[in-house]
């Protein structure tokens, strides 16, 4: 499995009714695509998202985001590194 | 003298006739197939387009048809007339010198049959006597099958409109027009404006009653399998049928009655319907008594009652039924065989199948046996569609159309020995050991039993003594029957002493016959087996039926002691290729065995490699001789060897679970246990798919938790059908949802993506449906609850997701349907729609229709302002075009998808494009009258794509890469640049295994193969082609992936030393 990463910028800044009505579209297209979503960092200002997928490649995240009507701006794959 | 007239019939099923008789063809399909091709064509054909058409298949095509043309010419050629004509190198048939009947119809009628005249036209229908070549299909040839649908379609519909023409013109004396317009229903049963035609005729001939019964039919047709509510007119037609109006016209007829088929064809039909059922042969497994058998004895009394009980059926014209019980070896078989005898002796037909243990393997399994005895002429048009699926239950290949629900296919084979029992009587439908009957067997009994109470055919059953299951399917119809008192009950005793010594002395004079009575106790099967071993000179007293005949097969020589539990494992009847590769010895070592156990009466020839042991009680006392563990080894040996089997050629998952099951082979008992339940749905054996669903489940336990998710899924998504909805478990959706959380902790997309798919499938059932029949009253409920859209999107984008993701194409299918069947009730245009059915259609090879619906998602998209898909839809037509043939299309395509992807931002989908449109463009370069490829031009192209493949690799879209090396590869193997495509199939194959995605690995794998074959590594090219990725790909594979074996299959084949 890769480490996927989505990068999103937010304009206005994220709210909480925003983000659960992303996770609630999201969720179930990363279900059914078997994508596991580990964690998202959100910036304090809540205009930069980042979040961390578990996926086959980074291809699979963009499909779901696609199914699910979810823009973004970078979706790439990576290592994860530990300090 | 010239020989006779020579006429070839291609309207109905094929045949050849010399003045008025029928001439025997070749038994081999291709060879027919061949006459009726060059017969229907008959321009001149280059041999090597012969050979493409029908034997592509083969070593030397050119073998193939010269064979052929030899058989044909045999059956066709006289002194004087030579109608196969060979001029160089093509062949072509002289239409000169025989009729034609489908060139007669083109002359009566011409292309536009409301020309004609009503003579010609009549004469023209009359030519018709069913679908073009009936029966006459070649599975491997997919030319002729295309040219063989194509031009049964062509003429189905000339068939319809000549019904139409002859309906209109003679409108105006509806007795004539009545049968036409009947006709034309029958071949086209959901034509409303047909059904509104016919009903008027009816009611200007006074016959309402009829006519209501057409409405009916009608609207029951368009509700069931469209629906839809009738039409303003057909009502109409209904209310001019109920209000008082005068015949416009009187029969000129007394008689009145012409129905459909009636007239002359029809007699002709019913007479050689009447033939064949006089030339019927003894049932395989219930030969009529002959000479080499025993007499039967003290049984006269029960013949001649169960003589009568026929005889009534037949002269009374009413349905009858008997069964006959006893112990086992009583002669309950014996009576069968002699009751059989006499009918088909006094005129009359018999049919039987045979059932045997475990039956719920195989549902229908003795009633499919005994239609398969019919004769092709018996089965119409109508039966055959209808009962194909019954018939190949055991077959491969995806569902075939046919009825869509359970009575229909009763209501068929009701009709079929209604037809039977029409064209001679009467009729005998035998069923040995009924007390291991299937569900579906005994429900299609019963229906028969039930509804041809008023035709003579009588079923004749026999039953174990004590042995049918209180509370079974079985033991409830044998209720039913007897309340109803249509049952006659025959229970037979044991033999008296002068009974068994006549039966003794008839087949060993000199035994000391007492001796065989005291022994048997009056059990005839018994009393013979001791007869027996008296003679051979042991006199030993035996204690029971089952210790003489464990001691006589300990009698047996070395080699037929040890083939015995194989065969008797296999069950009682197997053929002997399979049981040459079940015991792993030569061929001739076990014919030679089997003829032996032949002579000895243990085992019975049934048909050409088939045999029977005798008796199941030496089939039994074969099976118990080994010990326990021994024979959990020999059906773990069958288990593998039938699993074997190719699709295509008989696999029966159901036999294969069986013997997993009883081998200890828990994960491919649970497999084989799902596929054959999903086979027992075809036919509505909605209890033995249960059954066979939990026996299944009952396999997990000690499976590793991967395997058990897997096949857990695989098994619980039978109950996600909307017919098993009265059999669910409980806790089945949390079960579901459980083994989709463990699919996600084990790092199974795939699986996770099935589970979720299934889970959603049962939670649409469960939501607001609970009281609905019907999948599309179920969904429209659903949308009404939720709105129609949301359900509509919700079926629409699980089919899209498994099939972007290549899961579980079958549930993909179904969602799919479900969901164009919703947004068309509700008239919807819903993008994620198209997408599905697009996707569905390129994955079907169904190019054309994937090329307009990814059009009608591009379409609709732009029309929403709901662009999300239009970019991947651009980019998977290019790949259509490509699939197509079409590179010069491709390039436009890829032009087009490129811009619009730079301009939408979309670098993966622009990467894509940018790679597939290089491709193609090669491609058209290296097509012939294109010039030379300059290296200059090939390696501009080639750069352009291994560019867009690095950006593909950095964003790490590993689908996209794997599908750019593969076309890319085809591109390398054109220019015999055999490295470069080996190195780029094999990224595609480590991108595929890394997705997991069937039909991307095993095309993948048969382009290594081509690559193989090509740098002649021969070894190398079958290893690919035999990977798991091949012969055992997690699903029915895309038609593209198909294209990619078969073709790489065919190269091997050529270059293969011969």
């Amino acid at each position: 499995m890769a480490n996927v990463i989505l990068e999103r910028s937010f304009e206005p800044p994220l709210t909480d009714e925003r983000f659960s009505e992303i996770t609630g579209r999201l969720s179930p297209c990363l279900d059914r695509s078997g994508i596991q979503w580990i964690r998202s960092h959100l910036s304090r200002d809540r205009r930069r998202l980042i979040c961390h997928f578990e996926a086959a490649d980074a291809g699979a995240v963009r499909d779901a985001l696609r199914q699910a009507r979810l823009d973004f701006e970078r979706v790439w794959s990576g290592e994860v590194l530990e300090p | 003298m010239s020989p006779p007239e020579l006429s070839i019939r291609l309207l109905g099923p094929l045949e050849v006739l010399e003045g008025a008789e029928r001439l025997s063809l070749p038994p081999s399909r291709k060879a027919r197939a061949l006459l009726a091709y060059l017969a229907a064509t008959r321009r001149p054909h280059a041999r090597s387009a012969l050979c493409d058409l029908f034997w592509q298949d083969v070593n030397d095509p050119r073998a193939g048809l010269r064979w052929a043309l030899s058989k044909l010419r045999g059956v066709v050629d006289r002194e004087g007339r030579t109608p196969i004509v060979s001029a160089r190198d093509r062949i072509r048939f002289d239409a000169d010198q025989a009729e034609v009947d489908l060139h007669r119809v083109q002359a009566l009628v011409g292309d536009d049959p409301s020309t004609a005249s009503i003579a010609a036209l009549e004469t023209a229908v009359d030519a018709f006597n069913g679908e073009f070549v009936e029966g006459l299909d070649l599975s491997g040839c997919h030319q002729y099958e295309a040219w063989c649908m194509g031009t049964r379609e062509r003429l189905r519909k000339l068939h319809v409109s000549l019904h139409d023409v002859l309906t209109e013109r003679l409108r105006d004396e509806p007795e004539e027009a009545l049968p036409h317009a009947l006709a034309r229903l029958a071949l086209d049963p959901y034509d409303e404006e047909g059904y509104v035609v016919a009903m008027d005729l009816l009611a200007d001939l006074g016959r309402a009653e009829k006519g209501l019964e057409l409405y009916n039919r009608c609207r029951r047709a368009l509700s069931e399998h469209l629906g839809v509510s009738p039409s303003d007119e057909l009502e109409e037609a209904r209310r001019r049928l109920e209000s008082p109006v005068r015949p416009r016209q009187t029969p000129r007829h007394s008689g009145g009655e012409a129905e459909a088929g009636d007239g002359d064809g029809a007699e002709d039909r019913t007479a050689s319907l009447a033939q064949a059922l006089a030339d019927l042969p003894a049932p395989e497994h219930l030969p009529f008594p002959g000479p080499a058998d025993p007499p039967l004895v003290g049984r006269g009394d029960e013949v001649e009652g169960l003589a009568r009980v026929v005889e009534d059926s037949a002269s009374r014209k009413v349905g009858a039924a008997i069964l006959v019980t006893g112990e086992p070896g009583i002669g309950k078989t014996r009576l069968l065989r002699e009751l059989a005898g006499r009918v088909s002796t006094g005129g009359g037909w018999v049919l039987s199948g045979p059932v045997f243990e475990s039956e719920e393997v195989r549902p229908y399994g003795a009633w499919a046996d005994m239609l398969r005895q019919l004769p092709e002429v018996v089965f119409d048009q109508e039966t055959t569609r209808g009962l194909a699926g019954l018939l190949d239950i055991h077959g491969p290949g995806p569902r075939p159309d046919g009825p869509t629900e359970r009575t229909q296919l009763f209501d068929l084979a009701a009709h079929l020995l209604r037809r039977l029992a029409e064209a001679r009587a009467p009729g005998l439908v035998v069923l040995d050991d009924v007390q291991w009957l299937d569900p579906s067997s005994t429900a299609l009994l019963h229906y028969l039993t039930r509804t041809l109470g008023s035709v003579p055919v009588a079923f004749a059953l026999a039953a174990r003594h004590g042995e049918v299951e209180p509370g079974s399917a079985v033991a409830r119809m044998l209720r039913s029957l007897d309340a109803a008192g249509h049952l006659h009950r025959i229970h037979l005793g044991r033999l008296g002493a002068a009974d068994v010594g006549a039966l003794v002395r008839a087949v060993h004079a000199k035994v000391d016959a007492d001796s065989v009575f005291a022994a048997s106790e009056g059990n005839p099967f018994f009393a013979l087996a001791v007869a027996e071993s008296y003679q051979e000179g042991i006199q030993r007293t035996p204690a029971s039926l089952a210790d003489e005949l464990r001691h006589r097969l300990e009698r047996m020589g070395p080699e037929a002691r040890r083939l015995l539990p194989w065969a008797a494992a296999l069950g009682r009847a197997f053929d002997v290729p399979t049981l040459v590769r079940v015991v792993e010895r030569p061929t001739a070592e076990v014919l030679e065995t089997v003829a032996a156990l032949e002579h000895r009466g243990i085992l019975r020839a049934t048909g050409p490699d088939r045999y029977d042991f005798a008796h199941d009680l030496v089939r039994e006392a074969a099976y118990r001789r080994p010990s326990e563990p021994v024979r959990r080894q020999i059906h773990r040996r069958i288990a593998k060897v039938l699993d074997a089997v190719d699709p295509g050629e008989g696999r029966t998952p159901g036999s294969v679970a069986h013997h997993a099951e009883q081998g200890g082979l828990a994960g491919l008992a649970a497999g084989a246990y799902a596929e054959a339940a999903e086979r027992s749905l075809w036919v509505f054996a909605f209890d033995e798919a249960s059954i066979m669903v939990k026996r299944g489940l009952a396999q997990l336990e000690d499976l590793p938790t991967n395997k058990q998710i897997s096949l857990e899924l695989d098994l619980l998504r039978i109950y996600s059908f909307a017919s098993m909805r009265d059999r669910r478990p409980e806790g089945l959706e949390a079960r579901v949802a459980e083994l989709a959380d463990a699919a996600r902790e084990q790092g199974r997309t795939n699986l996770v993506a099935i589970g979720h798919a299934l889970q959603m499938e049962l939670q649409y059932q469960r939501g607001a449906f609970t009281e609905a029949k019907r999948s599309s009253l179920r969904y429209a409920d659903a949308g009404r609850a939720s709105g129609p859209e949301t359900a509509v999107r919700a079926l629409a984008e699980t089919a899209t997701c498994l099939l972007l993701l290549d899961q579980a194409p079958r549930d993909a299918r179904r969602l799919a349907s479900e969901a164009s069947s919703l947004s068309r009730e509700h008239n919807l245009r819903v993008d994620a729609v198209a997408l599905a059915q697009a996707l569905l259609n390129h994955y079907d090879g169904k190019l054309r229709d994937a090329s307009r619906a990814f059009e009608d998602v591009v379409q609709l998209g732009r029309e929403a302002n709901d662009r999300w898909w239009e970019c991947p839809a651009m980019t998977r037509l290019i790949m259509v075009e490509l699939d197509r043939n079409d590179p010069q299309r491709a390039v436009a395509r890829a032009r087009e998808a490129r811009w619009l992807a730079e301009r939408m931002d979309h670098p993966e989908e622009a990467a894509f494009a940018r790679g597939l449109g290089a491709i193609a463009a090669e491609w058209v370069r290296q097509r012939p009258g294109q010039g030379e490829t300059t290296e200059a031009e090939l390696s501009g192209d080639l750069e352009v794509v291994d560019e867009a493949l690095r950006q593909l690799r950095e964003l790490d879209s590993l689908w996209h890469v794997a599908q750019v090396q593969l076309y890319a590869a085809e591109v390398e193997l054109r220019r015999e640049a055999m490295g470069a495509a080996r190195t780029r199939a094999e990224e595609a194959l480590e991108a595929a295994r890394e997705l997991g995605r069937p039909s991307l690995l095993a095309a993948t794998q048969a382009l290594l193969a081509r690559c193989a074959a090509l740098e002649g590594d021969d070894a190398g090219a079958a290893a690919c082609l035999e990977s798991m990725e091949i012969t055992r790909p997690a699903h029915h594979l895309s038609h593209r992936a198909q294209r990619a074996v078969a073709r790489a299959q065919k190269l091997i084949k050529t270059t293969a030393p011969e």
